[in-house]
C-alpha cells in the first residue's frame, strides 16, 4: 500500500505545484495578467509545493517517533514513516526552493511547523545540511547548523532496523562543516562542534563545551561544562569526561574512562604527551649521562 | 559531574536570575492589571468625550480599547509566561510593548481630539497618565543592569511621542503641565523603583547566601536537584560500585574515658575523611558516630543505555571492565588513604593508646534514591552490598586474632576483588568458623593489615588503574 502512495504523493505534490502556477497564467483575461501571472508563478509554486507536501506529511507524521523499527514497508511504524520522508525528501532535495524555503523567516517557520518540527525556529541551517525527521529535533534559539552537516536523527542498523532517535541542540550552539551528529545527541547551550567531528548514538555536550576539528565521540559519552576536546581526538564509548579539562590533540581517551580532573586526562596517551615524556627523559638522561635518551628521528 | 564535593554556586548569577524572574513576573500581572485598567478607562471615559464628540457612541468607544488595547496586554501576558526567550529580553520587550499599547490607546479618541481642537481632553487623562507613568516603574522595580535601557525606552516610546501630540495642541499651558508632570513622573517613578529594586536585591542576596550556605551541606546531587532543578539525580534507581563501611574500635570506651579528647579527635578525623573522599570521587553518605558509610561509582553520571544498539557489545564489555579498574582503584586508594590517616591523627591525638578501625568492602548493584517522609527526607543507598560491607567491617574483629592486636584490618568480599590487580598486600583468609553474619555463602574473604607501630608509605598498596 504504501509503495503506491508514494508515487501518489509525489503527483500530488508536483503536480498541485505546477497546477498552482500554470493554472493563472493559462487562465489570464489578458496578456499583461499573463505577464504577471508568469512572474508571480514561482511564489505560488513555492507555496503550494510546501503546503501541499507539508500537508500530506502529516499523514506519516505520527510514526515520526523514538525507537528502533524493522526497515519493512509492512512495519505499522517504517511504512508510514516512509510517507512522511517521501514528502520531507521532495522538498529537500529540491535545493532552489529548500533554499527559499530556509532564506525566507516566515515561509521557514511555516514549513517547519508543517512538517511537524515544534521548537524554536530562530536557528541558522543551510540547504545541505542533512535533516530528517523533524518532529524529533530541537534546534533553540540561536542554534547554527552549518552546511554539510548531518543531524542524524535515524539510523540504519545492519540487522535490518532502524534507530530513530532525538536530537537537542541548544541555544547559541554550533555544528561545524561536516560534522555527523548520531541519533540521541544532545547539545547544550553553546556548544561547538568544530568541522569534521563525528559524534556517535546518544551523547552528551554539556554547557559551553567545545570539540576540536576531526574529533571522534563514541556513543554514549559525555563531555563536561566548559571541556575542551582537541582536534583528532577520540574519546571511547561511554566514556565521562568531566567539567572544565582540556583533552589535548590526539588523545585517545578508552571506552568507559571517567576522566574527572586534568591530572586524569595524562593517564591516557596523545601524542603531545609521548612527545613531551621523551623529552623529558632526554633532558634527565642528558643531566645524567651528558647524552640524550632516545634517537633523534 | 558530582564529585561528593560542595557544589559551586555564584551569589552574583544566583542573585541576578532571581530578580530577572521575579522582574517578568511582575510584568505579566502588570499587563494583566492592564487589560482591565485600560477596559475600565473605555467606561468611564465615555461620558466626558462624548461631550466633545457627539459622534462617539458607547460601544464605539469600548470596542476598539477591547482590540487596541486589552488584546495586546493579553498578549503581552501571554508572551510573559511563555516564550522561551531569555528574562532580560523579556523585559526590554515588555517596556517597548508597553509604550507602544499606550501609544494605541491614546489614539483611541483623546489624541485626535485632542489634535483638533480639543487640548483639555489631555488634562482629562493626566491624572490617569502620571499614576500610570509613575506606578508602573515603581512596580516593576527593575533590576539595576536594565534600568537605564528601560529608560530610555519609556522615554522614546511613551513619552515622546505624548510629548509631541501635546506640542501640537496650541495650547502652551496644558503642553507644558501634561508633558512636564509626564516627564517628571517617568523620571521619579525610575527612582522609586530603584529603591524598590534594591530592596528586592537585598532579599534576593540572603536567599543566596542561604542557598550557599545549604549548598555545604547538601552536597553536588541534592543541590543540584533542588536548586537547578535536575530531578532525575534524586530518582529511585540501581547503580553498580563500591560500598567501604568504617568503624573505629572501642568507640565507646574511649569516648568514656577521654571525652573531650575523643572529642577533638573525631573532629580531627571527619574533617580528614571529608576532603580525601570526594578527593578520591567517593561519596560519603552517613556518618553514625564513629562509622562511615561511602560509596564509589553510585553517585556517578550515568553514561546513556545502548543495550538497543546491536554490534556494541563487545565495546560495551572493554567499558564497563575500564569503569570497574577506575573504580577499583579509587575505592582502594581512598580506603588506604583514609586508614593511614585514621592512624596519623590517632598516633597525634592518643600517642599512649592504639586506636584501630575495621572496614569492609564489597562490590555489586546498590540502591539508591530518597527515602523517608514528607517531614524528613534523605538521599540514601540500601541493598545486598551495603549490608554485607557492615558484616564484612564487623568479621575485621573475629580475624583479627590472627594479626598484630593493634593493627586496622579491611576485608574485601570476593567480589569486590575481581578488578584487584595488586593482590600481594592482600591475605586470603578462609572462613572455617561461623563465617560471616547472614552470608553463609562467602567462603574466603582478601584482608590487609595496616600494623600501627608500621611506618607505611603512602604509595604502599596502591594499584595503578
Amino acid at each position: 500500500m504504501i509503495s503506491y502512495l508514494i508515487p501518489l504523493f509525489y503527483i500530488l505534490i508536483y503536480g498541485s505545484a505546477t497546477l498552482a502556477a500554470a493554472a493563472p497564467i493559462i487562465y489570464s483575461a489578458s496578456k499583461n495578467m499573463q505577464l504577471a501571472a508568469i512572474l508571480f508563478a514561482p511564489i505560488s509554486f513555492t507555496f503550494t509545493f510546501v503546503l501541499v507536501a507539508g500537508l500530506l506529511s502529516r499523514i506519516g507524521k505520527a510514526a515520526i517517533i523514538q525507537g528502533t523499527f524493522e526497515r519493512s514497508l509492512k512495519d505499522p511504524v517504517y511504512g508510514p514513516r516512509r510517507l512522511y520522508g517521501a514528502c520531507w525528501t521532495a522538498l529537500f532535495y529540491f535545493s532552489p526552493l529548500y533554499f527559499v524555503c530556509l532564506s525566507l523567516p516566515l515561509l521557514k517557520k511555516i514549513t517547519f511547523r508543517l512538517f511537524g518540527y515544534s521548537g524554536p525556529v530562530d536557528f541558522t541551517i543551510y540547504p545541505d545540511t542533512w535533516v530528517r525527521d523533524l518532529p524529533c529535533l530541537l534546534f533553540e534559539e540561536g542554534a547554527y547548523i552549518a552546511n554539510k552537516s548531518t543531524i542524524g536523527t535515524n539510523m540504519c542498523l545492519m540487522n535490518g532496523t532502524i534507530l530513530v532517535d532525538r536530537v537537542k541542540i541548544g541555544k547559541k550552539a554550533m555544528v561545524g562543516h561536516m560534522a555527523v551528529i548520531g541519533p540521541g545527541a544532545k547539545l547544550r547551550d553553546e556548544v561547538e562542534i568544530g568541522l569534521g567531528v563525528t559524534s556517535g548514538i546518544r551523547v552528551q555536550f554539556k554547557k559551553s563545551s567545545k570539540i576540536g576539528p576531526c574529533a571522534g565521540i563514541n556513543h554514549g559519552s559525555i563531555i563536561g561544562e566548559n571541556t575542551i576536546i582537541g582536534p583528532r581526538s577520540y574519546i571511547g564509548l561511554k566514556a565521562i569526561i568531566g567539567d572544565n579539562i582540556a583533552v589535548p590533540a590526539g588523545a585517545n581517551i578508552p571506552a568507559g574512562a571517567n576522566v574527572h580532573s586534568q591530572d586524569d586526562v595524562d593517564k591516557y596517551y596523545s601524542s603531545e604527551s609521548i612527545q613531551l615524556r621523551e623529552k623529558k627523559q632526554d633532558l634527565l638522561h642528558i643531566l645524567q649521562q651528558g647524552e640524550p635518551l632516545t634517537k633523534v628521528r | 559531574m558530582n564529585n561528593g564535593k560542595a557544589p559551586t554556586v555564584d551569589i552574583k548569577k544566583i542573585v541576578e536570575n532571581e530578580l530577572y524572574a521575579q522582574t517578568v513576573d511582575r510584568c505579566f500581572y502588570i499587563s494583566l492589571v492592564g487589560i482591565v485598567s485600560f477596559l475600565y478607562l473605555g467606561f468611564c471615559s465615555f461620558s466626558y468625550l462624548s461631550k466633545f464628540d457627539p459622534s462617539i457612541t458607547f460601544w464605539g468607544n469600548i470596542w476598539p480599547r477591547i482590540i487596541f488595547s486589552c488584546l495586546p496586554w493579553l498578549l503581552l501576558a501571554l508572551y510573559m509566561k511563555r516564550s522561551r526567550a531569555s528574562n532580560k529580553k523579556k523585559i526590554i520587550f515588555w517596556s517597548i510593548a508597553n509604550g507602544l499599547i499606550f501609544n494605541l490607546t491614546g489614539w483611541i479618541h483623546i489624541w485626535p481630539l485632542a489634535l483638533s481642537g480639543h487640548p483639555e481632553t489631555l488634562l482629562f487623562v493626566s491624572g490617569q497618565n502620571g499614576a500610570y507613568f509613575f506606578g508602573v516603574w515603581v512596580m516593576l522595580a527593575l533590576p539595576t543592569s536594565i534600568t537605564l535601557h528601560c529608560l530610555v525606552i519609556a522615554i522614546t516610546t511613551l513619552w515622546a511621542p505624548f510629548f509631541l501630540i501635546a506640542s501640537r495642541t496650541n495650547s502652551p499651558i496644558i503642553f507644558l503641565t501634561t508633558a512636564n508632570d509626564t516627564a517628571g513622573l517617568i523620571l521619579l517613578g525610575f527612582i522609586g523603583g530603584y529603591f524598590v529594586s534594591r530592596l528586592y536585591k537585598e532579599l534576593a542576596t540572603i536567599k543566596a547566601e542561604k542557598q550557599i550556605e545549604a549548598a555545604k551541606f547538601l552536597g553536588n546531587d541534592v543541590y543540584s536537584a533542588i536548586y537547578e532543578d535536575k530531578h532525575d539525580l534524586l530518582k529511585e534507581e540501581t547503580r553498580t560500585g563500591y560500598v567501604l563501611y568504617i568503624d573505629i574500635r572501642n568507640s565507646t570506651q574511649m569516648t568514656t574515658h577521654y571525652k573531650n579528647r575523643w572529642e577533638a579527635f573525631g573532629k580531627a578525623w571527619m574533617a580528614a575523611a571529608a576532603e580525601i573522599i570526594p578527593g578520591n570521587r567517593g561519596n560519603l553518605l552517613k556518618t553514625g558516630g564513629d562509622s562511615l558509610l561511602i560509596t564509589f561509582g553510585v553517585f556517578d553520571e550515568a553514561t546513556p543505555d545502548l543495550s538497543d544498539i546491536p554490534g556494541l557489545e563487545r565495546d560495551e564489555i572493554s567499558a564497563e571492565n575500564q569503569r570497574w579498574k577506575e573504580l577499583t582503584f579509587h575505592c582502594f586508594t581512598c580506603t588506604h588513604k583514609l586508614i593511614l590517616k585514621f592512624q596519623e591523627l590517632s598516633k597525634l591525638h592518643f600517642p599512649d593508646v592504639p586506636v584501630k578501625l575495621g572496614a569492609g568492602i564489597d562490590r555489586g548493584p546498590i540502591h539508591r534514591g530518597v527515602r523517608g517522609s514528607a517531614q524528613k527526607m534523605e538521599l540514601d543507598i540500601w541493598g545486598d552490598r551495603v549490608n554485607c560491607s557492615a558484616r564484612l567491617q564487623d568479621y575485621s574483629k573475629n580475624v583479627a586474632s590472627n594479626f598484630e592486636k593493634d593493627s586496622s584490618l579491611l576485608v574485601v568480599s570476593p567480589f569486590a576483588g575481581d578488578y584487584l590487580e595488586d593482590q600481594n598486600n592482600f591475605k586470603t583468609h578462609l572462613i572455617t568458623d561461623g563465617g560471616i553474619k547472614d552470608y553463609p555463602g562467602i567462603k574466603w574473604v582478601l584482608v590487609k593489615e595496616y600494623a600501627y607501630y608500621l611506618k607505611a608509605t603512602e604509595d604502599s598498596g596502591l594499584q595503578a588503574a
